[in-house]
């Protein structure tokens, strides 16, 4: 039987009879359709023996990469990759939301509050991490922020330990969000004690704070959550990985 | 207010609870752990009216005293200093 050069594709015979050609055509669409089967995401990509063959999708937030012979998924080189970007209305907390952002792909991650506010505006905004389970760690965070005020005065908070980070001593309203930018270190990778710092804006109240933070209990955490002291939360929220 | 105040007004304005988000989705927050957020958030209310009642009489037993001594905070601050 007559084969295709790259593929082995059947095709007919010269000898072969017409009145065969139906089933001949049948046989060599079925294997064309077997060789470029492939899986939601897959490519085709050209291998070693001049033929197609499938590459699965990459994993999440990786790229498409050349080593200059084939190419391949991998993180990116440099820069930040968003992860994840979520919206809520009025809840209680964030759930299993940002569950799953934290991973070894990155050993750095940005927390970006677009904006958020509260349904008491002046309501503590906390921050806890989750890990494998999930379960939120519910004790250990250290943490202290200074807080510039509009009319020049500063002030100042701590807490040794706590059940969670307070970002911002309040929340603000829909008409004048709050927004802030994080950094997060240690967390995705291995079994450590994550740090986190960075600043926030409250529109409403007119306050800068900074604010610096740690976790003492160590662990490969994988996630975070975000409520308030009282109160609905709402706003939107984005995770990058800052890959270096 | 009184904590059971706080209580009973958080309870009026939210009577329902949910979490999550947009893209993954809202499960509603029940039983138990709804009145354990209540009771959390009116602890934690309370608390705060109870620190901004002291920073309040501080403030003002701080005035009185600067009244009683005739001398504005600037010039109290030349004093320590």
């Amino acid at each position: 039987m007559a084969t295709t050069t790259n593929y082995s594709w059947t095709t007919p015979d010269d000898t072969d009879l017409v009145k065969d050609g139906a089933a001949a055509i049948r046989t060599l669409g079925s294997a064309i359709d077997t060789s470029f089967a492939a899986d939601q995401g897959d490519l085709l990509l050209g291998g070693t023996s001049d033929i197609f063959e499938p590459l699965a999708i990459g994993a999440a937030a990786t790229v498409l990469t050349s080593d200059g012979t084939t190419a391949s998924w991998a993180p990116p080189a440099s820069g930040l990759t968003l992860i994840s970007r979520q919206s809520f209305t009025t809840v209680a907390d964030t759930g299993t939301t940002f569950d799953g952002v934290f991973t070894s792909t990155y050993k750095t991650y940005k927390i970006v509050i677009e904006n958020f506010f509260g349904s008491s505006a002046a309501a503590d905004l906390y921050l806890q991490l989750r890990y494998a389970g999930p379960t939120t760690q519910a004790g250990n965070y250290n943490w202290n922020d200074a807080i510039i005020i509009s009319n020049g005065t500063t002030a100042t908070a701590w807490a040794n330990p706590s059940n969670f980070w307070q970002l911002s001593r309040n929340t603000e309203s829909s008409g004048d969000p709050l927004s802030g930018e994080y950094t997060i270190f240690k967390v995705g990778n291995a079994s450590e004690e994550p740090q986190l710092f960075g600043t926030s804006s409250s529109s409403q109240s007119e306050e800068a704070t900074n604010f610096t933070g740690q976790q003492t209990t160590a662990r490969t955490y994988t996630g975070l959550i975000f409520s308030a002291s009282t109160g609905t939360i709402s706003g939107t929220i984005a995770i990058y990985g800052l890959a270096v | 207010m009184r904590k059971d105040e706080i209580r009973t007004e958080l309870l009026n304005e939210h009577t329902t609870l949910r979490r999550g988000s947009d893209e993954t989705g809202y499960e509603d927050i029940t039983g138990d752990e709804y009145q354990a957020i209540i009771e959390s958030w009116a602890e934690a209310a309370y608390a705060k009216e109870l620190e901004a009642q002291a920073a309040e009489a501080q403030a003002e037993a701080k005035a009185a005293l600067l009244n009683r001594l005739g001398i504005s905070a600037d010039e109290a601050k030349l004093l320590l200093g």
